[in-house]
């Protein structure tokens, strides 16, 4: 009891245990101890700490940032969510892994860049208006694809049949139905012209959604608090720390400054389909296989590519081609030229190889990432920092 | 009357005192049993304001003493108190 007992009082601000923590002490050990005088402590050393500058400091930001982030959750447009169910049925003699496959083949078709684009370019659509104004294209397909749109097999079969969901989250009500029913259409129109499917049956049309799904105010408000409280603590860490703070700042700004004499590197990504798995993995192996198209590939990747840095991924009748380089104009051509690649390594793939999405211009670099540099050279530098400011404080 | 504030500079009135000996005194005489936290909050509010100031340290043991303004305020305290409790004491008398 007595080690909870003095581990209590030094929950008290460290200036106030300077002041009284002896013979706060002292009084503990008098009065003999136990649950009631532990609670005692333990509520008189909140309400001290509740009067320090540093709890006023992280209790202020924390309520200036959930201020902020309460405005700007309600400047945010509503967002809704339409959703459309389909089951593909199976057709005479279809086995699953079969619809399977022509699903996987209809997914990509529909969510080919190409594809997108004209959806988002439709003029009963029109989507995207503001972001294509800032954005170029494939950006705001990209977009599209990772955050709006959502195309899912159940992994459960229904009566023997692959239910797929097709939503599409869109800033009206109106405007997320008609793009999920598009969506749906596409996708019913790439699934039926494939023989090995059976026959596509909307269960559940796209719905008119009433009630939006986002933003999620109270999670806004919640993460503006935290994000108050955080900031609090780093002006309290740096108030405390003042040493530590300016040799962490100065590592981060020379590791930032110096992530910038780090070459660029940027990816450019193409989807290349072809008649079936075999074909897909002989293509592969053979493009990898042929020194003389990996050197003009490599060539064309510019200095310092190396084989690592092309990648041709199979994923059933669907290849993706990724190659980096230290430019991407670089990047694009080559992998344009894994494309040809590809269509030419057999007789068989040359007249069904279909292009997917074409070799992207890649707008920014995935290498270096500035900022994970900087937080390293911040943390670098506020380590060595706290240690000499400790130091220092306990040679004075 | 149950705020330590007020109870601590009672306890104080009649000379000074450390706070182990604070804490039977105020027991004694008001009936409540202040926690270690409870009168070291009051102490410190009490010596920020200038109404206690502190004594010669008797072995870890810091002895308190009360301070002219102190006085003056408790004084206050109490002429306001006798002043509730006779406007009391006349209401609940019978007409």
């Amino acid at each position: 009891m007595i080690f909870l007992l003095r581990l209590a009082v030094r929950i008290y601000p460290r200036a106030w245990r300077k002041r009284y923590g002896t013979e706060l002490e002292a009084l503990v050990e008098d009065s003999g101890g136990g649950w009631r005088v532990l609670a005692d402590l333990v509520w008189g050393a909140t309400k001290m700490r509740m009067t320090t500058v540093d709890f006023r400091i992280l209790a202020g930001m924390g309520m200036a940032g959930l201020a902020i982030a309460a405005i700007v959750s309600y400047q945010m447009p509503d967002r809704f969510r339409s959703e459309a169910v389909a089951l593909v049925t199976l057709g005479d003699g279809v086995d699953h892994q079969r619809v399977i496959e022509a699903l996987i083949r209809a997914e990509g078709e529909t969510l080919s860049r190409t594809s997108l684009a004209s959806l988002i370019e439709a003029p009963d659509l029109n989507l995207y208006q503001t972001e294509r104004t800032r954005l170029p294209l494939e950006d705001v397909v990209e977009r599209m694809k990772h955050r709006d749109l959502l195309l899912r097999v159940a992994a459960q079969q229904v009566r023997g049949n692959t239910a797929v969901i097709v939503s599409y989250t869109g800033d009206s009500a109106l405007l997320a139905n008609k793009t999920t029913q598009k969506l749906l259409d596409q996708l019913t129109a790439n699934l039926e012209k494939d023989n090995s499917a059976g026959r596509v049956k909307v269960i559940d049309p796209p719905n008119l959604p009433g009630v939006p799904v986002s933003p999620n105010r109270l999670a806004i408000a919640l993460a503006g608090l935290i994000g108050g409280i955080a900031s609090g603590m780093l002006v309290a860490g740096i108030k405390r720390w003042p040493r530590a703070a300016l040799i962490g700042a100065a590592c981060a700004a020379s590791a930032f400054a110096a992530s910038f004499a780090i070459p660029n590197r940027y990816v450019s990504s193409a989807v290349v389909q072809v008649a079936n798995k075999a074909t897909a993995d002989r293509a592969a192996s053979k493009v990898r296989g042929n020194t003389g198209t990996m050197r003009a590939i490599l060539d064309a990747a510019g200095r310092g590519a190396k084989r690592e840095d092309v990648g041709i991924r199979v994923a059933s009748q669907t290849l993706v081609v990724t190659v980096v380089s230290r430019d991407r104009l670089k990047a694009q051509t080559a992998a344009q030229l894994v494309i040809e690649g590809l269509r030419n390594a057999s007789p068989e793939s040359a007249g069904v190889a279909e292009v997917l999405d074409p070799a992207s211009y890649p707008t920014a670099p995935i290498f270096p990432n500035h900022l994970v540099i900087a937080t390293l050279g911040l943390v670098s530098g506020l380590v060595p920092g706290m240690i000499m400011q400790r130091r220092a404080k306990a040679l004075a | 009357m149950t705020d330590p504030t007020l109870l601590v500079l009672t306890s104080l009135a009649d000379g000074e005192k450390h706070g182990y000996a604070m804490m039977e005194d105020i027991q004694k005489f008001a009936e409540v049993r202040l926690g270690p936290g409870t009168l070291y909050g009051a102490i410190t509010r009490l010596e920020d304001r200038g109404w206690i100031r502190r004594g010669k340290v008797e072995d870890r043991r810091q002895p308190y003493c009360i301070t002219g303004a102190g006085r003056e305020f408790l004084e206050e305290e109490l002429r306001r108190m006798n002043k509730v409790g006779a406007a009391a004491a006349r209401r609940l008398r019978p007409a």
